[in-house]
């Protein structure tokens, strides 16, 4: 019951910053745009951005020390470089990821967004049913490298 | 229903024929600032608005962390719906993700139907920046799969990858390096 609540209040946090977002600078708080606008917008009408970002980044590690979140443990790059690729490719292709269409999205009550959220999550949870029951990446490695010494010693 | 930001907020608009005349300026104004372009008719960039702007990261990033949404692993086992099925409901699967949403959601229905309402332009702004667009399109759809799938194999979505970049893991630091190239691909095309 306690992971319920914390989630629950978790979230209103979340919408409290969206909130803030939007009362004073008047923005959505979208983290896929904001972070993709710091790549391609001019410097000056995106320091709001940077300001973002860095109280994202900031807050991250200090409320992660805090309350003391256990860390994760390197995972594959083989798994991690392409997922980051997708989702960043995905994002700003679709225009939102969980917190432009998700949060804010849902709360403009926007047809877009609905529907976004439907199909990312209905992919993700298919992903994982498919990676679920594949290999780990580990052998996929094994595999390609095995492949590779066969092709070439002929 | 045709969404847009700007007849949504002010009311007055349908009232008569001089007050939508003038809403249509308004609406003009922000033809170029629309969502995506990474340009803005107004430009934020005083001292209050950036602080507001930190804040705003802020409590954003302790709601993250606070939902659990930081740690892959529980958002995996909230994708992972086949676990629904061991055991009487919801069995081995941790719904608990899906309050976060709802939680967050609550509190945004509320703001964006009373702060564009309350007032025509935000504290520290010059004009809301909403997007206007409403038609499904083929980039939409292709973009939520590519990011559905991104998202299923490692559990991050760009909030709570950029959240914990810096708490000393490189995971996440590997998952960023390559998120930001996929999104300077897309604005590109």
């Amino acid at each position: 019951m306690e992971a319920y609540s914390e989630a629950a209040s978790g979230g209103v946090l979340i919408g409290v910053a969206s909130w803030i977002l939007l009362a004073g600078v008047g923005r959505i708080a979208g983290v896929s745009s904001i972070t993709s606008g710091v790549l391609t917008s001019k410097r000056q009408s995106s320091l709001w951005r940077w300001a973002f970002l860095f109280g994202l980044v900031g807050g991250g590690a200090l409320f992660t020390w805090l309350f003391a979140i256990p860390k994760v443990e390197a995972r594959s790059a083989f798994m991690l470089i392409p997922a980051g690729f997708l989702v960043g490719f995905g994002t700003v292709l679709g225009s939102g990821c969980t917190s432009g269409h998700g949060v804010c999205g849902l709360g403009r009550r926007s047809r877009r967004s609905a529907l976004a959220v439907v199909v990312f999550m209905v992919t993700a949870m298919f992903t994982v049913l498919i990676t679920a029951h594949l290999p780990p990446a580990e052998w996929w490695v094994s595999v390609i490298e095995e492949g590779l010494q066969w092709f070439f010693r002929r | 229903m045709v969404f847009s930001s700007v007849s949504r907020r002010s009311g007055r608009g349908r009232r008569s024929s001089r007050d939508s005349a003038s809403v249509g300026v308004a609406q003009a104004e922000l033809e170029d600032s629309t969502f995506h372009d990474g340009s803005a008719t107004a430009p934020v960039r005083s001292a209050a608005a950036l602080l507001v702007s930190l804040l705003a990261g802020f409590v954003f990033a302790a709601g993250l962390v606070m939902a659990g949404m930081t740690q892959p692993s529980k958002v995996l086992a909230f994708l992972d719906v086949k676990e629904m099925f061991a055991g009487p409901f919801p069995g081995l699967w941790d719904p608990s993700l899906a309050f976060v949403m709802g939680g967050a959601v609550m509190v945004t229905l509320l703001a964006f139907f009373a702060t564009p309402r309350a007032s025509v332009r935000p504290w520290f702004g010059r004009s809301f920046v909403l997007p206007r667009r409403d038609s499904i399109d083929l980039r939409l759809v292709l973009g939520a799969i590519i990011f559905g799938v991104g998202w299923g194999l490692s559990g991050y979505c760009p909030g709570p990858a950029m959240a914990t970049l810096l708490i000393g893991q490189i995971d996440t630091v590997i998952f960023v390096l390559a998120m930001l190239p996929g999104m300077w691909l897309a604005r590109k095309i």
